[in-house]
């Protein structure tokens, strides 16, 4: 079966998020099995399908720093995707299996395999978090719909913690401080593990990590025009209304 | 009034409760967290099943627990019993 390589470079959280869903969409159309490699331009704050914007995100510091704010429509938590490389997946239920924590599993290890092959020795932490000495370098979530599988997850380049609470809110703000530190032990970098960060040599990693894992040869492919049409009426009817944003 | 409780279970997912009461039932409820849910539309299934349910941990547990088994739900992050106590825990 032929597999697709995505590579749409940096767009905003609108384009990224219709498209993944585009693609998952159309799969039982097109039947090709994609992985695709993007970034965010500008930054933006994501949050899973069932957060609370209000509760998660302060609007206004979004607003005011031209910060997009996005809901996903895969579960998990907030995320500022700044300097990242995302991946997503796009498979048929039966090339991963029916169990949803083992297919985290096989697409995280694609993700594990490309890090190991920058030096970078990750592993997979369930349910859904990629760990470099105890460090998450990487989060991930999935969502099924009939057939198919959609997983998209970052590869943290490099980390701005402290911009990311400025966009995020905390359960408890008096335990802001104590909340920032705890989060700077917690989470790492390419940057941090190699020394350099580029988005172009950890896609190239990427690549391979994910035709070693399921034992393929990726083709260079654009977006089928159905799948761009459909991204178009999805950014419109979904992503940019304030009705699927402010949900819950 | 609407109650509000968050919860972290060891391990487990963050889940934020807001729940409105009537005569000790719940009136309405969202269930909002970092979890995940499969498939996705199951959340509003599971609240939907909640309202009119007594307040009692072992009634709001068990009306997740025949939801999540009915339609065929799988949550990850988090356990029925874990809703339960956070909506116990809503002040």
């Amino acid at each position: 079966m032929r597999w697709r390589l995505i590579l749409t470079g940096h767009n905003d959280a609108f384009f990224n998020m219709a498209v993944d869903e585009a693609i998952m969409e159309l799969y039982p159309i097109l039947k090709m099995p994609t992985i695709r490699l993007y970034g965010w331009q500008p930054a933006a704050v994501s949050i899973g399908c069932f957060q609370s914007l209000d509760d998660e995100v302060d609007i206004k510091e979004c607003d005011d720093s031209g910060i997009d704010y996005i809901r996903r429509i895969t579960g998990g938590g907030a995320v500022f995707h700044d300097k990242e490389l995302t991946y997503s997946i796009v498979v048929g239920k039966d090339m991963v299996g029916e169990d949803i924590l083992d297919s985290y599993k096989m697409i995280c290890g694609a993700v594990v395999k490309g890090l190991k092959s920058l030096s970078i020795p990750a592993e997979f932490a369930p349910i859904n978090d990629i760990l470099v000495d105890g460090k998450k370098i990487s989060g991930n979530a999935q969502t099924r719909r009939g057939g198919v599988v959609l997983q998209h997850g970052t590869i943290i380049l490099d980390t701005d913690v402290d911009k990311m609470f400025t966009l995020l809110k905390v359960p408890d703000e008096k335990l802001k401080g104590k909340m920032i530190q705890s989060v700077k032990k917690r989470v790492t970098s390419v940057l941090y593990h190699m020394g350099h960060a580029d988005f172009e040599e950890v896609a190239s990693a990427m690549r391979k990590g994910f035709e070693r894992e399921f034992r393929m040869e990726l083709e260079h492919s654009n977006l089928d025009p159905q799948e761009v049409e459909l991204a178009k009426r999805l950014i419109a009817s979904r992503y940019s209304d304030h009705k699927w944003t402010h949900r819950r | 009034m609407m109650l509000k409780s968050i919860y972290k279970p060891d391990g487990g997912k963050l889940v934020r409760i807001e729940v409105d009461l009537l005569d000790n039932s719940i009136n309405q409820i969202k269930i909002c967290g970092d979890f995940f849910l499969h498939p996705e539309d199951g959340l509003e299934m599971i609240e939907a099943n909640l309202v009119g349910i007594r307040m009692m941990e072992r009634d709001i547990r068990m009306s997740i627990k025949q939801t999540v088994e009915t339609k065929r739900l799988t949550l990850f992050g988090i356990t029925p019993k874990d809703i339960a106590k956070a909506v116990m825990m809503a002040r």
